[in-house]
């Protein structure tokens, strides 16, 4: 706050006050645009607990927050201190690219494509677009009511990792409001410093609405679907270019 | 290569099964691993892998006899996949050495005439051979833990290999399972039957690694750093890996065991069996599909 002068000129009197609180305003603004879940993002490695809101661009929901714990996975012989060390600088990067790829595949296709190549190989990019892996199509609304992974690094290399995570969320999809978990297990290797996915497989089911989310049609109608409590069950790896099935 | 690399992990994996013997060299590696040819590519997708277990051990070194010869096979864009047995009395040719049990390969040429003497014999490419012995057997499963959940549609009481095993849905721990897979002696079928329960602790130790990667998914790297501690081989880390992710996502039920069909017979004053024309036909099979 710059100290008023009692001895300025008229004019100024009246200008130094309007230019402080257009300076606020301006601040203000700056601070609102740039507030986690404000306005469009785009998802990338890093991105933390904020997911692009429910619905796509211009619409505020929060998603749950993640719960993730990262950990020197086990393996029969001891770790030494310096491999203990070196998993854990690994942690937050490896679990950065596990949220974004969950995020991406259930919130923004358009962010998923762009992780090609990325956090995702070109593979697995195409094979997560492919088999849909995330909210079923024509969904809408969605809305994350939890997000937990838990990682397992290789302490040998900590260049391999493991991911298993655990995704509820709800969506409308034709006029309905239905339950969702998914379950995924990520494959992560690490090279020229950026963790990718590089295989993945996803189960996902269909969970009972709550009881003030049922069809307005009435109870135990779920329309088109999944199916009830039927998994879907879709695997890549980073050869496959899209194609499922056991072993790539 | 990556594709390969599976098919070899749940190769190695079951390797176990397979072989009772060879004279383990010091050290506590008893399983070697090698390319069965210099330049290998993929064909379609389908990988092959020659399993054998040899008769060689300690106090009995000289003996080399292949005793299990099992090629699994995988097609990695089915998922689909085979094992095919072949008892260890087979009479075959065998190149060089003209007309023998198939078993006694190895000991003429090593893991190389055999994987010749079968690649002659099925007109199917192999990509590795994996060479198991006693020691690497019993050592790799202790060290995993846990025993191998096995449904035995049969008692097997022998004296030979020390099993005693009822019937039923069981555990085996490694002593259990080195009997189990040794058994021949006083099975209805003697060494068919043998083989045939090969591939079943195959199968069943398949199962158990997926079980393990299912509940937790890091347990792989486990896997591999105790099947590296048993094994010679000179497949990279990163090859494990991808091994390791797409043995986890092979179906058991999608890998048929298949034992080549026989009939007895002999050779001079040796008991043989002559492998049936009608096994041609599951050989064409195999090559083209890498499944059973």
């Amino acid at each position: 706050m710059c100290r008023m002068n009692v001895l300025m000129p008229p004019q100024r009197r009246v200008l130094v006050p309007l230019a402080v609180a257009l300076a606020l305003v301006a601040a203000a603004v700056s601070l609102w645009i740039t507030a986690p879940g404000a306005g469009t993002r785009s998802l990338g490695a890093g991105n933390t607990d904020a997911a692009p809101p429910a619905g796509g661009i211009g619409k505020r929901t929060e998603q749950a927050t993640w719960t993730v714990k990262a950990v020197p996975a086990k393996v029969d012989q001891a770790i030494t201190e310096a491999q203990r060390k070196a998993v854990s600088a690994q942690k937050q990067p490896v679990t950065s690219t596990v949220k974004a790829v969950v995020d991406a595949s259930l919130l923004d296709a358009v962010a998923l494509k762009s992780l090609g190549g990325k956090e995702l190989t070109e593979g697995v990019a195409n094979a997560l677009a492919h088999e849909r892996l995330g909210a079923p199509q024509g969904a809408k609304d969605i809305l994350i009511t939890r997000r937990a992974a838990y990682v397992g690094i290789d302490p040998i290399s900590s260049r391999r990792a493991a991911a298993d995570v655990t995704v509820g969320f709800k969506a409308t999809i034709d006029g309905r409001v239905k339950r969702f978990s998914q379950v995924y297990t990520l494959w992560l290797t690490q090279s020229d410093g950026r963790w990718q996915v590089s295989a993945f497989t996803g189960d996902r089911y269909m969970v009972k609405p709550k009881p003030d989310e049922k069809n307005k049609n009435g109870p135990g109608k779920d329309g088109p679907g999944d199916g009830s409590g039927k998994a879907s069950r879709t695997k890549g790896d980073k050869g496959d270019g899209g194609k499922r099935g056991g072993g790539g | 290569m990556r594709r390969r690399a599976v098919v070899l992990m749940l190769v190695i994996a079951c390797i176990s099964v397979l072989v009772p013997t060879i004279g383990a060299p010091s050290g506590a590696a008893n399983i070697v691993v090698g390319r069965v040819h210099s330049e290998y590519g993929p064909t379609d997708g389908k990988i092959f892998v020659l399993v054998i277990g040899s008769d060689a051990r300690y106090g009995n070194p000289d003996g080399a006899n292949a005793d299990a010869i099992h090629i699994v096979g995988i097609n990695t864009t089915t998922g689909r996949g085979g094992i095919l047995n072949f008892p260890r009395d087979s009479y075959v040719a065998i190149p060089g050495r003209g007309s023998g049990k198939i078993n006694e390969a190895l000991l003429y040429g090593g893991p190389e005439l055999v994987a010749q003497t079968v690649e002659n014999l099925t007109g199917i490419k192999l990509d590795y051979w994996v060479l198991m012995g006693f020691e690497g057997f019993r050592g790799l499963l202790k060290d995993l833990g846990g025993g191998v959940q096995i449904n035995l549609p049969y008692a097997i009481h022998d004296y030979g290999s020390g099993a005693n095993l009822n019937a039923g849905k069981q555990r085996l721990l490694a002593e259990a399972s080195l009997s189990y897979v040794r058994s021949r002696k006083t099975l209805p079928g003697g060494d068919i039957a043998r083989t045939t329960n090969q591939g079943r602790y195959l199968l069943a130790l398949l199962r158990k690694f997926q079980g393990d990667v299912n509940a937790n998914p890091s347990s792989l790297f486990r896997w591999i750093t105790t099947t590296q501690r048993w094994t010679r081989l000179d497949l990279r880390p990163e090859e494990l890996f991808d091994l390791g992710i797409l043995a986890s996502q092979v179906k058991p039920k999608k890998i048929k065991s298949v034992t080549v069909p026989v009939s007895l017979g002999t050779v001079g004053a040796a008991s043989v069996v002559f492998i049936s024309p009608t096994a041609n036909s599951i050989y064409a099979n195999f090559r083209k599909h890498g499944s059973l």
